[in-house]
């Protein structure tokens, strides 16, 4: 596959993982008068299983590839950016954890004092993250 | 009760999968391929078994994370449970902190992975 369209499937990927995350995020807050409906956090979880993974999938598979082509493997800025693609990774699953927790109906009662300041500082997190991955993509400062 | 319990041990089941995986691959990586890269001279294991490798981990970090944050774990056994997958043979320490996890979760007394002879 050329080289162009490569990047152009990997930063598409990225914005529909990246999306699919604070998606996950909104999804996972509660209780207040804004909380989700239960309906509500089903459909996100089974959009999580259908698109935000496989886009993670995509993210990880395409980047690696062009990664590979291109010998950036011993470029610091990868690395970095690497850091932070594993970083989100993990926020993926912390999230998607949380969801689940609140979206089951046995279990969501002994999380209703789980405080959101966690969430917001995930959302902020990923907002952060997709940033520096961002700007050391394009600017590969090191 | 028994419903209750299902998805968490199902969780920490596809985990402790996930965490075999992750330590195979490691051993296979630090003592089969990168042996052959530096001393055989066959670089071709490095660069096949090190993306399947990262893959891999890519795959255990996202599973604990999603199994801690649903089961409610305390930051200090995600730590751990990340430090021991980053050593060669760490896996078993990780698998002994796994089954323990389930153990407790089965309000059992956790067995020990590895029994001294009496």
């Amino acid at each position: 596959m050329n080289t162009l369209w490569l990047k152009a499937a990997h930063v598409g990927a990225a914005l529909t993982w990246v999306a699919g995350l604070l998606l996950l995020s909104i999804a996972s807050r509660g209780p207040s008068a804004s909380e989700p409906s239960p309906e509500w956090r089903r459909f996100v979880l089974t959009w999580s299983r259908w698109v935000t993974t496989p886009a993670m999938l995509a993210v990880w598979g395409l980047g690696l590839t062009m990664a590979a082509r291109a010998h950036w493997f011993s470029s610091g800025w990868l690395m970095a950016k690497l850091a932070c693609v594993l970083a989100l990774s993990a926020g993926h699953g912390y999230l998607s954890g949380r969801l689940r927790r609140r979206a089951s109906p046995r279990r969501s009662t002994d999380s209703k004092h789980d405080p959101d300041r966690s969430l917001t500082a995930v959302s902020i997190a990923i907002i952060l993250l997709s940033f520096a991955i961002a700007a050391l993509v394009v600017v590969k400062p090191f | 009760m028994r419903s209750n319990i299902h998805p968490e041990l199902a969780l920490m089941s596809r985990l402790r999968q996930v965490a075999f995986l992750e330590g195979a691959t490691l051993i296979l990586l630090s003592f089969v391929a990168v042996p052959l890269k530096h001393w055989g001279d066959t670089p071709i294991a490095v660069s096949v078994l090190g993306p399947i490798h990262g893959l891999v981990f890519v795959a255990y970090l996202v599973t604990l994370m999603q199994t801690a944050a649903e089961c409610r774990w305390r930051a200090r056994d995600v730590v751990l449970l990340v430090a021991t997958s980053l050593l060669p043979f760490g896996s078993i320490i990780g698998s002994s902190l796994l089954r323990r996890r389930v153990g407790a979760h089965l309000g059992q007394k956790a067995k020990p992975l590895l029994r001294w002879p009496r």
